[in-house]
């Protein structure tokens, strides 16, 4: 019994005959099966919180709440320890189990703030404890976060997350405000193979904490990889990860015809998505398997190493012009979105390269593709964000984190497939 | 620190594997057989850079692309290269009979060139020029007057109506100028919309009791999303709630998974 779920998607259900090599979108899903619904990952989680000064009021008090309603999230035999750190660090209280969880909460309540920031004491302290309760079957995360920049250890903070990602703990990243830098939060992500997101309003601290605690919690599956094994004359060109946000995934060839993407862990519900853009050969008309898709991943809770799933990739190339008009309106859907948010992508590249001309245009198409997704409100701040450029030229420090993050976010309402059921009460 | 795309010379990051920019293969004998020229391929209509056929937008600037034409002529189905493999051949082991390649007794598809092997074998079987000569005509007849107009003939009547793609059904709309509400009945919640769904299995399929509205207008109808719980699409574009957005003849309405056809 497999215990993920792989499904492929096309962007057609049949392909033209071109004359020519051509495009086809490819939608593959993988998602813990309903053998795993009843499993939830023990945690071993550390807590690493900005408490200097800029912290004060409002911020510092709904941190405060934030941290406590984790901390009730976690299942009492779930590790937890508690970072807080400005120009230094101090560990509020160490590793433990989260049994006595109102003596933790009244260590939380104990947070006051004061001083600057330095990240990287921070994270250093909070590996030291997430270290100690590292096992295979415990899924480690530390929750970082900060509302402002580090005063001259960005490279020491590079360099932990990279261990930390060495170490199989994620960090997953959060920047409040607009003050801080999203270099480097994305930077540490990547490192330590985790997430970064932005904070608008202090009040979403919460929010924010209790969907990491959520998400690693379902973490069923681990060490998850997409392996495409092609046929000849088909190339990818690009790999996506759509869901749970949208990035470019890198691959790595293992052979000449072997293509593998590091997907990292896959939790129920949602589990992961990836687009992948592969070009295909002339052909006659027929059908084709252009390549297959496989999963391999690890269950740590059965003990499993090494599991495979696998389908094939399959395409009819036809000549009739009618039957290959009909395209699959989710896969097409999800090509609109992660070309809205790599055109945004683009955008804050050359701006930030000081081409302007080059990111306003780019950022005038991007919101283009925003408006056609109905994303009205996202479309408005691309076109705000463009004239600014042109008149003043910059942007502002929260139109750039809200276009970087929220066109990441794209793909999390996918609602073709998934009904919303309305309470009739 | 960085490497060279050899085919756009964009300046990549050095593990690179493909280049952003032109989406060649950066790998040393890559991904191999990617046929490589581009005759016969398009442009971008808004910024003249080259494109795939089949790609949805450019690459470059995020213009929507055109559909991929089908080839006037028929590609004649050159073989594959075989990859020969080293050694002698097993006797267990079968052929494609399209690229010549050595496939386990039972494969579906063949693990080097991909054809399916049941019609990679028809086709040897039948002459190859027929097959061509057929085809040819056909396409070039079938691709002018056929578009959607066969399926929705403008109707003379003028009277504005929905008709469900899945059961044909026709939902007459109101005709007098003014606000009408899209939903489902809910005699509980006091809801009773002008065009209700309930006969239409609308609960099934995601349809909110306040779905959507239509406002007829100088005899212009406009349809806005009230903030339902699985959204309104219009031609496969999700509307922003509370944004009217205006109907033609032929129009796609989606409400949740309930698919129409909007006809005056």
């Amino acid at each position: 019994m497999s215990r993920v779920d792989l499904k492929v998607s096309l962007s057609r259900r049949q392909f033209p005959v071109t004359g020519t090599r051509q495009l086809a979108y490819v939608l593959i899903e993988a998602a813990p099966s309903q053998a795993m619904s009843a499993v939830q990952m023990p945690l071993n989680l550390s807590l690493v919180l900005d408490k200097s000064g800029s912290m004060e009021g409002q911020k510092i008090a709904d941190l405060r709440t934030a941290a406590k309603l984790a901390i009730d999230q976690l299942a009492p035999e779930d590790y937890v320890s508690l970072i807080t750190f400005d120009d230094t660090a101090t560990v509020a209280f160490p590793s433990q189990q989260a049994a006595d969880k109102k003596a933790l909460k009244a260590t939380v309540e104990r947070i006051r703030d004061g001083g600057g920031t330095h990240i990287s004491f921070g994270i250093s302290k909070g590996l030291i404890e997430l270290e100690k309760m590292q096992a295979p079957a415990r899924v480690s995360r530390m929750i970082l976060l900060t509302d402002g920049e580090t005063f001259g250890d960005e490279e020491g903070c590079r360099e932990l997350a990279k261990q930390a990602g060495d170490a199989g703990i994620p960090i997953s990243a959060f920047g409040l405000g607009e003050d801080w830098i999203e270099e480097l939060l994305d930077d540490i992500a990547d490192a330590s193979g985790g997430s970064s997101d932005y904070i608008d309003e202090p009040e979403k601290i919460a929010d924010a904490f209790q969907r990491t605690v959520a998400t690693v919690q379902a973490a069923v599956v681990q060490n998850a990889k997409l392996i495409l094994r092609l046929a000849a004359g088909v190339s990818p060109r690009a790999i996506w990860r759509v869901t749970p946000m949208i990035s470019r995934l890198s691959a790595q060839h293992l052979s000449d015809r072997d293509v593998q993407a590091a997907l990292g862990e896959l939790s129920k519900g949602t589990g992961q998505s990836a687009l992948v853009e592969l070009v295909l050969p002339e052909r006659a008309p027929g059908r084709y398997r252009i390549a297959q898709a496989e999963v391999s991943y690890d269950v740590p809770s059965a003990g499993l190493v090494n599991e495979k799933v696998r389908t094939d990739i399959v395409v009819d190339l036809t000549t009739d012009a009618a039957a290959a008009r009909q395209h699959d309106p989710r896969v097409m859907n999800t090509v609109e979105k992660v070309t809205a948010h790599k055109l945004q992508t683009r955008a804050l590249d050359a701006a930030a390269a000081g081409d302007i001309a080059a990111a306003t245009r780019q950022l005038r198409a991007a919101a283009t593709r925003l408006l056609d997704l109905g994303e009205a409100e996202l479309a408005q701040t691309a076109q705000d964000e463009a004239d600014r450029l042109e008149k003043e030229g910059q942007m502002s420090a929260s139109g750039t984190k809200k276009l970087r993050y929220e066109t990441r976010k794209l793909t999390m309402n996918i609602v073709d497939d998934v009904l919303i059921e309305e309470d009739n009460s | 620190m960085s490497i060279i795309c050899p085919n756009c010379s964009t300046e990549l990051p050095d593990d690179a594997v493909f280049c952003d920019q032109c989406g060649s293969s950066l790998s040393a004998g890559g991904l191999g057989a990617a046929p490589s020229a581009p005759a016969g391929e398009i442009a971008c209509p808004q910024c003249g850079a080259p494109a795939i056929p089949g790609e949805a937008f450019c690459d470059s600037c995020g213009a929507p692309l055109e559909e991929p034409e089908v080839a006037a002529a028929l590609p004649t189905a050159e073989p594959v290269p075989a990859t020969e493999p080293s050694g002698a051949p097993s006797h267990d082991l079968i052929h494609c009979p399209s690229c010549g390649a050595d496939n386990l007794p039972g494969s579906t598809f063949c693990s080097n060139c991909g054809i399916a092997m049941e019609q990679a074998a028809e086709a040897e079987a039948l002459p190859e020029p027929e097959v061509t000569e057929e085809a040819e005509p056909e396409p070039a007849e079938e691709l002018e007057p056929q578009p959607a107009a066969a399926e929705e003939p403008p109707s003379p009547t003028g009277q504005r109506r929905f008709v469900i793609r899945d059961t044909g059904a026709e939902i007459i709309l109101p005709a007098e100028e003014g606000e009408h509400i899209i939903g489902r009945e809910d005699p509980v919640s006091n809801v009773f919309p002008a065009v209700d769904m309930n006969p239409h299995d609308g609960e099934a399929l995601g349809v909110s009791r306040h779905h959507a509205q239509l406002t007829i207008e100088a005899g212009i109808v406009f349809i806005q999303d009230l903030d339902s719980t699985n959204f309104t699409f219009v031609n496969r574009k999700k509307l922003a709630p509370r944004t009217p957005t205006a109907l033609s003849n032929g129009d796609e309405v989606r409400l949740g998974k309930l698919v129409m056809t909007f006809l005056e």
